[in-house]
């Protein structure tokens, strides 16, 4: 064996100490992750484990369920109480608002709104390809601007809400197609 | 029966994957989704709707359910899951 031999021998033998080092750190962290993991009752919550854009109930069986002991039905947080006016604040957002909320326009969160992300998961890449002219067809700024608002509190109230930051984006897109107007 | 709501006038749908048949429900307008495995349940009670009309619109894989009013989703077993809109 010659010299340059034994030392790269010695610099593998170095490389491979430091790569059990790191293997024994990486398992000492799962081991840290694992015991501050939730309860079992916490990780069957929906949201927890997202899946790309679907988020998955948990593993409850078909079985009828038991009557539980809700009593009451607190109010529900509002996509409007979510700072949704500090990002764009020439728009204020319905305080309760549903599939049949008018847009500035007359037209509907549900029919404006399909236009642009259409029916079923929308897809970041839907409008891509389009001319300024077709996104403009979409939908009016000021309805595009509503709808930014509401799906930016959407996303914000609801984290766990996959589509929202997406439809966010889409309606972002009409946005600045009538910007370069 | 599913889980137990009262005080607030609300609507309860119970959404069930046929055992071979997995899908993904979309509650609209939020865009809130959860994907039921086959076997699965779900609920959603729809507080104080505005109207008597629910509209499901079914597409590859799923299905959007409009409802007319805010909705609280629940698990199979009624543990509260979200509340939308």
């Amino acid at each position: 064996m010659t010299n340059g031999d034994s030392e790269r021998l010695g610099k593998a033998a170095g490389l491979s100490r430091r790569l059990l080092a790191l293997l024994v750190g990486l398992l000492a962290m799962v081991a840290l992750i694992a015991s501050g993991a939730p309860s079992a009752a916490a990780q069957t919550r929906v949201g927890a484990q997202p899946q790309n854009l679907i988020l998955t109930v948990g593993p409850q069986a078909a079985a009828a369920p038991e009557v539980i002991g809700l009593h009451t039905v607190p109010q529900l947080r509002l996509a409007s109480a979510t700072g949704v006016a500090a990002e764009t604040a020439d728009v204020v957002v319905p305080k309760a608002w549903n599939a049949a909320t008018k847009l500035p326009s007359g037209g509907t969160v549900r029919d404006v709104g399909s236009q642009i992300w259409g029916n079923g998961l929308p897809s970041a890449t839907r409008l891509s390809g389009m001319t300024d002219a077709e996104l403009r067809g979409l939908a009016s700024l000021d309805d595009a601007k509503m709808l930014n608002a509401m799906y930016r509190g959407a996303q914000a109230s609801v984290p766990n809400n996959a589509t929202a930051p997406i439809r966010v984006q889409l309606s972002q897109q009409v946005i600045d197609a009538w910007g370069r107007k | 029966m599913g889980p137990e709501v009262s005080a607030e006038r609300f609507m309860r749908i119970k959404l069930t994957a046929d055992d071979a048949a997995p899908f993904t429900v979309m509650f609209e307008p939020s865009g809130m989704t959860y994907q039921l495995a086959g076997g699965e349940v779900m609920f959603a009670d729809v507080l104080d709707p505005f109207s008597s009309e629910l509209e499901v619109v079914n597409w590859a894989g799923g299905i959007s359910v409009w409802a007319p009013g805010a909705v609280i989703t629940r698990d199979a077993e009624g543990n509260e899951l979200d509340r939308l809109n």
